[in-house]
C-alpha cells in the first residue's frame, strides 16, 4: 500500500528531480528576477520611491493618509504594508538566487555535459549571483544591516537570524558581484542581453556597490551617519571595475539621450547603453510582472487617451527644470511641465501650478502600444545605464587623486557632450569637480532611482531635503512640500525593519527612531 | 350505536396510571384518566370505533371497542428514546447501548427552520456542537465546532458522513428536511473508529427512506418575506456636512471646493438639518425579498422493498441587491430484500445549486463594499437633490481622485457579478449478505461527482472595469471526483443469555480527485454577452489549470461485550493511511476503549424507585486530523513567468516551505457521562464532562520573511479542552389537549494551549482585513482566538500638553507616553504604556505595549426549545445564546477612519473631539477646547485612523440571546380531509430570528470575517448583514 499512499505532484516539479537539463536551470534562474518585477518591487516601490522624496522629486499631496506619502514623506513606521511587501520580494529573490546557487553546480551537466551546456550553466549560476548581490544591495541600503542568509531555507533552519555586520554583507556582496562577472559573457553573446544580465551589468553593479561601501551609511548598531575609514579603498575599486567596462568595448552611449527614452516606452531593449533592466511584462495588463512606469511617475494623461492615462502620482519641482542649462538636451525628456489631454496635444501647466510638473523620461505621449491596463505598463524599469558608469568612473577618479586626473574628465564629459553641453574646464580642485559631478549626476540619472541614495553617501539627504523645502516655500509661499520639516536625521535614510518580522524574529532589533 | 365504555389503565406492575390519554381514533373528542387509573368515555359508533391509550414513558395501544362496555387496558413501559437507534459508524447501536458520548438533534424541529442550509438550522440544537455562521451572505460559511476543536491553524471541521459516506462538501448540498437524522459523535471513543479523520467529531447524517405501507405523496412548501434586522447608525448630512466642513477647514483649495458644494457654513443648520439625506443601507439592504421553497416526495414499500423518492426546489433572495442561492434538489433512497440471506439499498442525490452576489466583506478597506455602503456621503450639497447620487456611477467628487475605488454602492452590486454553480452527483451502495445467522458481511461503494462553475464578471459600469480599461471576468471551473468503498465483517453471539460479544472488522479506502481550470478575459466591448464568449473580450488571460488527488486507505474493528445489559465494554481500532504526510510517517493508529453501567437494571437502583435510567459511561480513545492541504512535506517548484523580450517566459521557482517530517495531529479525549432519566422518563438528563488534550499539532506557523517564506506546517504543541455539558428534556406538562416540552442545552468548554515549539511562547498572526500587523495570538496558557492589540486609554486631553501660545503648538508634558510615529495632539486616541523593551512601561507607545485584549471563546453557549401542542395546535420557540465571547469589531476601526475628506462615517462620530465653533472657526485656544469637548468620547478628526493600531476600543462584548425560531401551526382535523382524500394537511407560520438581545453595536454579534487561518475567529469586517423573516407554510399528504 506505501506505493498507493505516494503523492503525485501533478501540476509542480518536485525540487530533488528538478535540476537535471539545461532548460530546467533556465527556468529555476527566470524564477529569480520574478520577484523584482513586481509593483512591490522594481515595479513601484524599489524604482519611483528611490528618487523620492528629495530635491528633484517628490509623491503628490501634503497628506499622511497612505502607505505612499508616509513613506515618501518621512512618515515612514512599521506596519506599513508597502515596506513590509518590498522586503518579501527581496527575501523571496534571495531564497530562489540560493537554491539555483546550491543546486547548479550540483548538476550532473554542469561537469560532465558538453561545452555549450557547461557554459549556459556557468552563465545561469553567474546571473542567480548578480541577483542575489543586486537584492543583498538593496535591502542594505534600503533596510540597514539584515541577516544574511546564503543558503535555501529548510524546514530545519532556525529561521530567526540576526543581523550580520556590514562587513560581511558587503564582502558577500562583492563576493557576488565577482563571481558573476567572471562567469558571465558579456552582453554581445547574450541574445536577451539587457533585460538578462551580463557581464559587464555586473562589473557595474560591482562598482555602484563599492561606491556605497566607501560612502556614508546610517550605521544601525552605532545608531548615527558614518563611514568606513578605509572609504578610499573602495572608490579605487569602483575606478577598477568601471574601467574595465569602459576599456571592454561591449557599451556605449546611445547619440540620442531622448531616443534612449522613448526606446523603452516602445519597448525596444538597447543593451549598449542600458546594460540591465527589470523587464516588466503582463499579457493582460494585470498585476502580475507589471509596472506603474509611465502611469505613475509620468505626466498627467487623460484616461481617454489612446495609449492610456497617467495618474502622475510623483512630481518634481520647478526649481528643478532651472537648474538645467538652456542648451541642455536633457531637460525637456527629464521634466514635463505639461499635462497630455486625450486627443495627445499637450497643455503646458500655468505658473501656479508648476508644483505639478512630473519626469517625463516614461511619458505616455511615447508610447506606440494601446494600454492593456489604465495603470500598469509594460515599460522596463532603467536599472544601470552606461552613462551611470562614466559617472562612477569620473566620480572614483577624483576622489582616489585627490582631484580630476584625465580619466575623470573624459568620463563626465563623454556623457556631457551627448547632452549638450561643453566639456568642463580643465583645472577643476576636487571640490569643485565633485560639485559638478553631483549636478551633472542628477542632470543625468534623475527619476531613475538613485537621487536619495546619492545624497545618502554624500551624507547630504537632511540638508537637501531641508534646503528643497526653504526654496521651494521661497518660490511659492503655499508650495505643496513637506519632506524637509518631516525628515529625522539619524532616522530617516532608512526604512523600519517590518513588524512582522520584529515580532517573528526576536534576534532583530528595529532601525533607529523607529 | 352509541355506549359509554369505562376500565381502568395500569402498567405492567398492576399500578393504576392517571393522566393517560384516551381517544376515540381519529378524532379529538376523548378524556383522561383519573387518579385510580378510571376513565370513562362516551362512544358514538361502538362497533366501529377504537380508543387509542397514550401516555409518555409507554407504548401506546389501540383497542377496537367492538360493542364492550368496560376495556381495562395495560400499558408496557417504552424506553422509546433509549430504544431509538443511534449510527455509530459502521453499524449502529441502540442508545441504552452506547458506550460513548453520542447525541442527536431533533430533526423535527430543526425542519421547522426556515434557512436553505442544514448546518444554520443546528445552531444551538446540540449540545457540545457550536455553529458559527460568519456572516448573513447567502452561502456564507458555517463553521462547525464539536467540543472546541484541538487544532490550532488547521481545519476544526468534523467529519461529515451521509449515508455512510465520508464527504468534503460538509452539509452544503443536503436539502435539510430530507434529513431522517442527524447523530454527532463527540469523544474519541467514539470518533476512533474514523482514526485520522475523527479528532474534531463525526456527524453522521442519514437520509430519508421509504416506510412500510401504503403509497404517500407529500407536498411541503413555504414561502416567506425577508428584511434587514438591523442597521448601523451612520452620521445624518447634518453631522457629516459639519465634519467635512471641520477636517477641510485650512486647506484654502479645498475650503473654495467645499464652499461651492455646500454652502456657506452659516447655512449649514437650515440646509442640513431637516434633510433626510441617503440611508446607503436601505438602499442596498433596505428592500424587503422572499424565499420560497416546495418539495414533492412519493413513498412507501412492503416488507421487502421500500424507496423515497423527491425533489425540491429553493429560492432564497438575499437582502443586498443582486444576490441569493438557489437550489434544486433531488433524492432516490431505495432498500430491497433481495432474499433472506441478501439485502440491497441505494441512495442517490443530485443537487444543482447556485450563490450568486458579490457580498461585502472583500479584504482590505479600499475594496470592502460594506465599507463604501457606510462611507458613501448621505448628500450631494446644494447643488441638486440627494437623489443625484443615486443615480449617478459615480459621486463627481471622486471622479478626479484616481485612488478612489468607491462608487456608488447600488451601482456596483448591480454592475458587478460573482457567482457559483454547483452540480454535485452522490450515488452510494450497499449490499448485506448474512453468511451466517451470526456473521454478515456489508460492502459499500460510494460514487460522487461534483462540478463547480465560478463566474466572476465586472461590467462596463462598474468603478473597477472603468479603471482597468472595460468590463472583464473570469470563469472557473472545478470538478472532483471520488470514490470510497468498505468491506466490513460482522459476528454477533450471544452465551448463556448474559453475555452478549459483537465483533466488527473492515477496510476502506477513500480517494479523491480536484482538477480545475481558469480563463479570463479583460476589455469587453460591452456587458451584452460577457462571459457567455470570454473571445469578445480584446485582452485574453493566462489560462491556468491544476490538479491534485489524495488518498486514504484503512483498516478498523471493533468489538462489543454486554454482560446482562447491564455491563457494556466496547474498544476499537483503527489504522489510516495517508498521501499527505511525509515518507515512514503515512500510517497513523487510533485505539479507544470505553464502558458503561446501566445501574437502573440493578435491583437495588431499581429498588429506590427514583430512576428510569440511570447509566454511567466512561472513555478514552486517541483520534487524528489530517486536514491539511497536499503536499505540505514536498519540496515542489510551482510554475511563473518573467517577461523577457515582450513575452513569458516560463520560471520555476519554490512556493512554500515543506516538512518533510510531518506527521498525524492526535487527539487523545477522556469522556464522563451520566444519563438520568426519572418519572418514566418524563426527565432526562445527560451530563458529560470531558478532557481532550491535542498533540503534534499541525499547526501553520508564521515564520520571518527573510526565510523567503512567511509560514509553513509544522508538528508541535499541545492544546486542551476541557468542558461540560448538559441536555434536559423534560415533559412539563402533558394532558388530553395539551402538552408542553422543553429541551435545553448548555455547553462550556475551555480550550487552552499547554506547550508550543520548544522555547517558543507565543506564535502572532494576523487577521488580515485590511490592518498590517498581527493582531492575534497563540500563546502557552491562553486560548486559540485571543485577540492581541493595545489597550485604549481614552483620549489625550488638553492637561497631557503643554501649549506655547505664540506658535500654536502643542508639545507633550514630559512623562506622557507617545506612539513616536504618530505625534499626538489633543483629541487624539490614546494608549496605554503597558510595557517596553524591558517589561516595564518606558514612556513610548510601541508594539511592546500589546498584549490580550479579547477572547473569541464563549464561556458557555446554548440553545433551548419549548414546544406547545393544543388540541390540533402546535407551537414552538426556540432561543439559544453564548456568553462571554468578545468581538474585534474591524468596522468600527475601519470606518471611523474620519480623517479622509468626502467620506461618511459611522453615528457615534457625531460625539467625537471637535475643533470649529459655532461659526466655523477653528479653535486652538486650551480653555476654550477644554470646554468645547467635554464628555468626548471619539477622536478629534486628524487623530481618527491612520495610525493603524488595533486596540480594546474595538473590542466588544458578543454574548447575545437569540430568538430564533417560533413557529406556530394548525393541523386540519382528519374528519374534515377524509372528504377530500388527503391524509394529513398542516398549515403554519414561522418567524425567523426576529430579535437579539446583545449590546454588540455592530449588526450581528454572530460574525467571524477572517476564518482563513483558524487562529483569528471573531473578527467582523464588512460582514454581510443578517435578515430577519416571516414565512408562511403548508405540509400536505395525500
Amino acid at each position: 500500500c506505501e506505493d498507493q499512499l505516494e503523492e503525485k505532484p501533478y501540476s509542480f516539479y518536485a525540487v530533488e528531480t528538478f535540476f537535471e537539463t539545461v532548460n530546467q536551470a533556465n527556468m529555476a534562474t527566470l524564477g529569480v528576477y520574478d520577484p523584482l518585477a513586481e509593483l512591490e518591487s522594481y515595479g513601484r516601490n524599489l524604482s519611483m520611491l528611490g528618487d523620492a522624496d528629495t530635491d528633484i522629486l517628490q509623491m503628490r499631496g501634503t497628506d499622511l493618509n497612505n502607505d505612499r506619502r508616509k513613506m515618501c514623506h518621512y512618515n515612514a513606521d512599521p506596519t506599513l504594508g508597502w515596506i513590509q511587501d518590498s522586503w518579501r520580494q527581496l527575501w523571496l529573490g534571495i531564497d530562489r538566487a540560493n537554491m539555483v546557487i546550491q543546486e547548479i553546480p550540483e548538476m550532473d551537466l554542469y561537469t560532465n555535459g558538453t561545452e555549450d551546456e557547461i557554459k549556459l550553466l556557468q552563465r545561469y549560476l553567474g546571473e542567480a549571483k548578480f541577483l542575489r548581490g543586486l537584492m543583498y544591495f538593496d535591502l542594505v541600503r534600503i533596510f540597514g544591516a539584515v541577516p544574511l542568509k546564503t543558503t535555501p531555507t529548510k524546514a530545519s533552519d532556525d529561521m530567526a537570524i540576526p543581523r550580520a555586520s556590514y562587513e560581511e554583507l558587503y564582502n558577500q556582496m562583492e563576493q557576488d558581484l565577482t563571481d558573476a562577472a567572471e562567469l558571465l559573457p558579456w552582453s554581445s553573446g547574450i541574445p536577451e542581453a539587457g533585460e538578462r544580465t551580463n557581464k559587464g551589468a555586473a562589473l557595474g553593479l560591482h562598482a555602484r556597490v563599492c561606491l556605497a561601501r566607501g560612502g556614508y551609511y546610517l550605521d544601525v548598531y552605532e545608531k548615527t551617519r558614518t563611514r568606513v575609514s578605509n572609504y578610499k579603498d573602495y572608490y579605487e575599486k569602483a575606478a577598477q571595475l568601471t574601467k574595465q567596462v569602459m576599456e571592454s568595448g561591449e557599451h556605449k552611449l546611445n547619440s540620442s539621450y531622448e531616443q534612449l527614452f522613448r526606446n523603452y516606452c516602445e519597448f525596444k531593449v538597447e543593451p549598449m547603453e542600458s546594460m540591465f533592466e527589470i523587464a516588466f511584462f503582463n499579457p493582460e495588463g494585470n498585476n502580475n510582472n507589471a509596472g506603474l512606469i509611465g502611469s505613475y511617475n509620468g505626466p498627467a494623461t487623460d484616461k481617454n487617451y489612446i495609449y492610456g492615462r497617467a495618474n502622475a502620482f510623483f512630481n518634481t519641482t520647478p526649481l528643478f527644470q532651472a537648474t538645467f542649462a538652456e542648451n541642455d538636451v536633457r531637460r525637456d525628456v527629464a521634466v514635463a511641465d505639461f499635462q497630455v489631454l486625450a486627443d495627445g496635444t499637450l497643455k503646458p501647466y500655468p505658473g501656479n501650478k508648476d508644483d505639478l510638473y512630473t519626469p517625463g523620461k516614461w511619458r505616455r505621449n511615447w508610447h506606440v502600444q494601446e494600454s492593456k491596463n489604465p495603470n500598469n505598463t509594460d515599460v522596463n524599469w532603467v536599472y544601470l545605464r552606461y552613462a551611470d558608469v562614466l559617472l562612477m568612473r569620473a566620480e572614483a577618479e577624483n576622489e582616489i587623486n585627490d582631484g580630476p586626473n584625465a580619466a575623470a574628465y573624459d568620463a563626465i564629459n563623454e556623457v556631457r557632450d551627448r547632452a549638450g553641453l561643453d566639456d568642463l574646464p580643465q583645472g577643476l580642485s576636487k571640490e569643485e569637480f565633485f560639485e559638478a559631478l553631483k549636478n551633472e549626476r542628477t542632470w543625468e540619472l534623475c527619476f531613475e532611482g538613485w537621487r536619495k541614495f546619492d545624497l545618502i553617501r554624500w551624507n547630504m539627504l537632511g540638508d537637501a531635503v531641508r534646503q528643497a523645502e526653504a526654496d521651494l516655500l521661497n518660490h511659492r509661499g503655499n508650495y505643496p512640500y513637506v519632506a524637509g520639516s518631516n525628515f529625522d536625521d539619524d532616522k530617516d535614510e532608512l526604512w523600519p525593519i517590518p513588524l512582522f518580522d520584529m515580532d517573528e524574529n526576536p534576534s532583530l532589533f528595529q532601525n533607529p527612531g523607529f | 350505536q352509541e355506549l359509554i365504555v369505562k376500565g381502568i389503565v395500569t402498567n405492567e406492575e398492576g399500578e393504576t396510571l392517571p393522566g393517560v390519554n384516551v381517544v376515540i381514533q381519529g378524532t379529538t373528542k376523548g378524556t383522561v384518566t383519573g387518579i385510580d387509573g378510571n376513565y370513562s368515555l362516551r362512544v358514538p359508533n361502538a362497533s366501529e370505533d377504537a380508543l387509542m391509550f397514550s401516555f409518555i414513558g409507554f407504548e401506546s395501544k389501540e383497542i377496537k371497542v367492538a360493542g364492550k362496555t368496560n376495556i381495562d387496558v395495560v400499558l408496557k413501559t417504552s424506553y422509546n428514546e433509549l430504544d431509538e437507534v443511534v449510527a455509530i459508524g459502521y453499524g449502529t447501536v441502540k442508545k441504552r447501548d452506547l458506550t460513548g458520548s453520542v447525541a442527536s438533534a431533533d430533526v423535527e424541529e430543526l425542519s421547522k427552520v426556515p434557512v436553505s442550509n442544514l448546518a444554520e438550522a443546528l445552531n444551538g440544537r446540540v449540545s457540545g456542537v457550536q455553529v458559527q455562521s460568519t456572516e448573513g451572505a447567502p452561502g456564507a460559511e458555517i463553521k462547525i465546532r464539536v467540543r472546541g476543536g484541538g487544532s490550532i491553524t488547521q481545519s476544526n471541521e468534523p467529519l461529515y458522513i451521509i449515508d455512510g459516506f465520508p464527504t468534503e462538501d460538509g452539509l452544503n448540498l443536503l436539502d435539510p428536511s430530507e434529513i431522517e437524522s442527524i447523530d454527532v459523535l463527540k469523544d474519541a471513543s467514539s470518533t476512533a473508529i474514523y482514526g485520522a479523520r475523527g479528532a474534531n467529531g463525526v456527524i453522521l447524517i442519514t437520509t430519508k427512506g421509504g416506510k412500510v405501507g401504503k403509497t404517500r405523496v407529500n407536498y411541503d412548501a413555504y414561502y416567506g418575506v425577508k428584511q434587514l434586522a438591523n442597521k448601523l447608525d451612520v452620521l445624518n448630512p447634518y453631522e457629516f456636512v459639519l465634519l467635512d466642513y471641520e477636517r477641510n477647514l485650512g486647506d484654502d483649495t479645498e475650503m473654495e471646493a467645499w464652499l461651492e458644494r455646500y454652502g456657506s457654513f452659516s447655512d449649514i443648520e437650515s440646509n442640513y438639518l431637516n434633510r433626510l439625506g441617503i440611508d446607503w443601507q436601505d438602499e442596498v439592504f433596505g428592500n424587503p425579498v422572499t424565499n420560497q421553497y416546495h418539495k414533492l416526495s412519493i413513498s412507501g414499500g412492503t416488507e421487502k422493498t421500500k424507496y423515497n423518492l423527491s425533489y425540491s426546489v429553493s429560492d432564497d433572495e438575499g437582502i443586498m441587491v443582486n444576490s441569493g442561492f438557489k437550489r434544486n434538489n433531488a433524492n432516490f433512497n431505495f432498500d430491497h430484500e433481495v432474499s433472506e440471506k441478501l439485502k440491497a439499498s441505494a441512495s442517490i442525490r443530485y443537487t444543482d445549486q447556485t450563490f450568486f452576489g458579490m457580498g461585502t466583506s472583500t479584504q482590505g478597506s479600499r475594496f470592502n463594499k460594506l465599507g463604501h455602503v457606510v462611507q458613501y456621503r448621505p448628500t450631494i450639497g446644494i447643488n441638486g437633490t440627494d437623489r443625484d447620487l443615486v443615480e449617478l456611477d459615480e459621486d463627481p467628487v471622486y471622479v478626479d481622485d484616481s485612488g478612489n475605488v468607491m462608487q456608488n454602492p447600488l451601482v456596483s452590486a448591480q454592475a458587478e457579478h460573482k457567482s457559483t454553480e454547483t452540480r454535485a452527483l452522490s450515488i452510494n451502495t450497499k449490499l448485506d449478505y448474512s453468511i451466517t445467522k451470526k456473521l454478515t458481511y456489508s460492502l459499500t461503494v460510494g460514487l460522487r461527482t461534483n462540478d463547480q462553475r465560478r463566474e466572476q464578471f465586472y461590467g462596463e459600469r462598474s468603478v473597477t472595469a472603468k479603471r482597468s480599461g472595460g468590463p472583464y471576468g473570469s470563469i472557473r471551473h472545478q470538478d472532483i471526483q471520488g470514490y470510497s468503498y468498505s468491506n466490513v465483517l460482522n459476528y454477533s453471539q450471544k452465551f448463556k443469555k448474559a453475555h452478549k460479544v459483537n465483533l466488527m472488522i473492515g477496510q476502506e479506502e477513500v480517494y479523491n480527485k480536484r482538477r480545475w481550470f481558469e480563463a479570463s478575459s479583460n476589455q469587453f466591448p460591452n456587458d451584452d454577452i460577457g462571459l457567455a464568449d470570454l473571445s469578445l473580450g480584446a485582452l485574453a488571460g493566462i489560462p491556468t489549470s491544476y490538479e491534485d488527488d489524495d488518498r486514504l486507505i484503512s483498516f478498523f474493528g471493533r468489538a462489543n461485550y454486554n454482560y446482562k445489559e447491564r455491563y457494556l465494554f466496547t474498544a476499537t481500532m483503527r489504522a489510516d493511511g495517508s498521501t499527505k504526510f511525509g515518507s515512514g510517517n503515512k500510517y497513523g493508529y487510533f485505539p479507544s476503549v470505553s464502558a458503561a453501567w446501566r445501574a437502573s437494571e440493578e435491583e437495588f437502583i431499581k429498588s429506590l424507585d427514583l430512576f428510569s435510567n440511570l447509566k454511567v459511561r466512561l472513555s478514552y480513545g486517541v483520534a487524528g486530523n489530517n486536514r491539511i492541504p497536499n503536499y505540505q512535506s514536498l519540496a515542489l517548484l510551482g510554475a511563473d513567468y518573467y517577461g523577457v523580450n515582450n513575452s513569458t517566459q516560463v520560471s520555476f521557482a519554490s512556493n512554500a516551505l515543506p516538512n518533510p517530517n510531518l506527521k498525524w495531529e492526535t487527539t487523545i479525549s477522556r469522556n464522563l457521562g451520566f444519563d438520568f432519566g426519572f418519572m418514566d422518563q418524563r426527565i432526562q438528563l445527560t451530563a458529560e464532562a470531558y478532557k481532550t488534550n491535542t498533540k503534534d499539532l499541525l499547526l501553520r506557523a508564521q515564520v520571518p520573511i527573510t526565510s523567503g517564506y512567511s509560514s509553513m506546517i509544522l508538528n508541535v504543541g499541545e492544546t486542551q479542552n476541557t468542558g461540560l455539558e448538559l441536555l434536559l428534556n423534560t415533559v412539563n406538562v402533558s394532558t388530553k389537549n395539551f402538552e408542553w416540552r422543553t429541551n435545553l442545552n448548555i455547553s462550556f468548554n475551555r480550550n487552552k494551549i499547554i506547550t508550543l515549539t520548544d522555547g517558543k511562547e507565543a506564535f502572532l498572526y494576523e487577521s488580515g482585513w485590511g490592518l498590517v500587523g498581527n493582531d492575534f495570538i497563540v500563546k502557552v496558557g491562553e486560548p486559540v482566538g485571543s485577540m492581541y492589540g493595545y489597550q485604549t486609554d481614552g483620549l489625550y486631553q488638553l492637561e497631557d500638553f503643554n501649549y506655547d501660545a505664540e506658535t500654536g503648538d502643542y508639545t507633550l508634558k514630559e512623562g506622557v507616553a507617545y506612539d513616536p510615529n504618530w505625534y499626538p495632539e489633543p483629541g487624539y486616541w490614546k494608549m496605554k504604556d503597558v510595557s517596553g523593551p524591558d517589561g516595564e512601561p518606558d514612556g513610548v507607545i510601541d508594539p511592546n505595549d500589546r498584549s490580550i485584549i479579547g477572547n473569541a471563546n464563549p464561556k458557555h453557549f446554548g440553545g433551548i426549545t419549548n414546544t406547545f401542542s393544543y388540541k390540533n395546535f402546535d407551537f414552538s420557540v426556540f432561543m439559544n445564546w453564548s456568553y462571554g465571547n468578545d468581538i474585534y469589531n474591524a468596522n468600527k476601526l475601519d470606518y471611523t477612519d474620519y480623517s479622509i475628506d468626502r467620506k461618511n462615517t459611522l453615528g457615534i462620530v457625531s460625539n467625537r473631539w471637535i475643533t470649529i465653533d459655532n461659526e466655523g472657526n477653528r479653535v486652538t485656544d486650551p480653555t476654550l477646547l477644554a470646554e468645547l469637548n467635554k464628555g468626548k468620547t471619539m477622536p478629534v478628526y486628524k487623530g481618527s485612523g491612520a495610525n493603524s493600531l488595533f486596540h480594546s476600543w474595538a473590542v466588544e462584548d458578543g454574548s447575545f440571546l437569540r430568538i430564533n425560531n417560533i413557529s406556530l401551526g394548525y393541523t386540519i382535523p382528519k374528519s374534515l380531509l377524509s372528504k377530500v382524500n388527503i391524509s394529513n394537511l398542516r398549515i403554519y407560520t414561522t418567524l425567523y430570528n426576529i430579535y437579539t438581545f446583545t449590546n454588540y453595536s455592530g449588526y450581528d454579534p454572530e460574525v467571524s470575517t477572517r476564518e482563513g487561518s483558524g487562529v483569528t475567529p471573531g473578527v467582523d469586517y464588512g460582514a454581510y448583514p443578517k435578515s430577519k423573516s416571516v414565512v408562511f407554510g403548508v405540509n400536505l399528504s395525500l
